[in-house]
């Protein structure tokens, strides 16, 4: 019986039918995809935006993940012309430090003001996609990647955030909070060093 | 019992082979415009937000994305447009994403013969790529790849339309909010792509 269902479950698990090449595109597009997420600076920021906009509440909730892509934008197009953005490592750096800390302490603030230190990262880690999108393989596809990854993130935030309706929760996520900010501090400290 | 368990393995042994592509000279033609819709980074874009907006607005809208803007579109490939005309048509195809996105993220109440003109002409956009793509590669058969590519890019806004209506129905304001986000990403990826064309 147990044979019968091994030789079922090798028909269950077959291995992946490539039936078209991966071309310049879909390597575009993975490339694009991966390049948020490879970045750990990048992932701590972008889950503390989503993090921290749960925290605040509604409208922030969906107001700080709608402006970051839309200032990273920005800063990926002053990225793409190649208009120089001096600091853009330690902005990035920066970005998990004081969004960690905001986490951390829950701080509520003014969503305009929350939107510009959102905004304010997001050029930086637009900055930084831009710079590469020139060279990838296939540029249109690999800008849409990073986009999508970033939102993907801020999306895994969110929902991260939304413990926050939970006291274990709340604490967890503070702690969390701590811990993207230590990320951001090392991050920060090998950059200036 | 042993030969049950072996069954399977000769099952695999027994395949015949796998046709994934039927072979027709003339589908490829079609194929082409139909897919083109799928690949052209820019398409993607404004008619992926094309139909966010019309599950976003009221009826009169929907009805006027779905079913006129591809329709405009399909008559505007049809014109003779020279094949220079590519890369300008592109642009205004993601100025006209950037625009419907913007519209989407605000989701501010608007007319709707507002709303219904700029699907309109969004359909200006795709349909010019159509047109001065098929100018440029003349081996097409334009009647194969002219239905091909309004199908492509009806299929295109509908489903977007109808998972967007259908997530609005099922989760009503977080499923308003998840579309304004996604505009956003609407948004930055087709300021990025206009970035590109300028770089």
């Amino acid at each position: 019986m147990l044979r019968i269902a091994l030789a079922f479950a090798l028909l269950l698990s077959p291995l992946f039918g490539h039936a078209h090449e991966v071309t310049d595109m879909g390597r575009g597009f993975v490339s694009g995809f991966m390049h948020p997420l490879l970045g750990l600076d990048h992932v701590l920021a972008m889950l503390a935006v989503g993090i921290w906009g749960a925290q605040l509440g509604r409208p922030a909730i969906w107001v700080l993940p709608v402006a970051f892509p839309m200032m990273m934008a920005f800063g990926g197009v002053l990225g793409v012309l190649g208009l120089p953005f001096p600091g853009v490592e330690v902005g990035i750096a920066l970005s998990a430090l004081v969004l960690g800390v905001l986490v951390a302490l829950r701080k509520q603030i003014a969503l305009p003001v929350a939107m510009v230190v959102v905004g304010i990262f997001a050029l930086c880690h637009g900055h930084a996609h831009g710079t590469e999108i020139p060279e990838a393989a296939n540029p249109a596809t690999f800008a849409l990647g990073f986009v999508l990854a970033t939102g993907a993130l801020h999306t895994l935030g969110i929902g991260l955030g939304l413990f926050n309706d939970f006291r274990r929760g709340m604490q967890l996520l503070r702690a969390g909070g701590g811990l993207i900010a230590l990320g951001g501090l090392y991050y920060l400290m090998l950059q200036v060093r | 019992m042993r030969w049950r368990a072996f069954a399977p393995a000769l099952l695999f042994a027994l395949a015949g082979d796998a046709r994934a592509h039927a072979f027709s000279p003339d589908a490829g033609h079609f194929y082409n415009g139909l897919m083109h819709a799928f690949i052209d980074p820019g398409q993607v874009l404004i008619l992926l937000g094309l139909g966010l907006l019309a599950a976003q607005r009221d009826l009169v809208t929907a009805r006027t994305v779905v079913i006129g803007m591809p329709l405009l579109a399909l008559i505007v490939s049809a014109l003779p447009v020279p094949a220079d005309w590519l890369p300008t048509a592109e642009a205004g195809v993601l100025l006209g994403a950037g625009l419907v996105a913007l519209t989407v993220v605000l989701a501010r109440p608007c007319a709707a013969h507002w709303l219904q003109g700029l699907a309109l002409v969004s359909a200006l956009g795709p349909g010019l790529v159509n047109a001065a793509e098929l100018a440029r590669a003349s081996w097409l058969v334009p009647r194969l790849y002219l239905s091909g590519a309004a199908l492509g890019i009806f299929m295109l806004v509908m489903s977007s339309f109808v998972l967007a209506s259908t997530a609005r129905r099922l989760f009503g304001a977080l499923a308003e909010l998840a579309m304004r986000v996604l505009a956003s990403w609407l948004l930055a990826g087709s300021l990025l792509l206009l970035a590109l064309r300028w770089a």
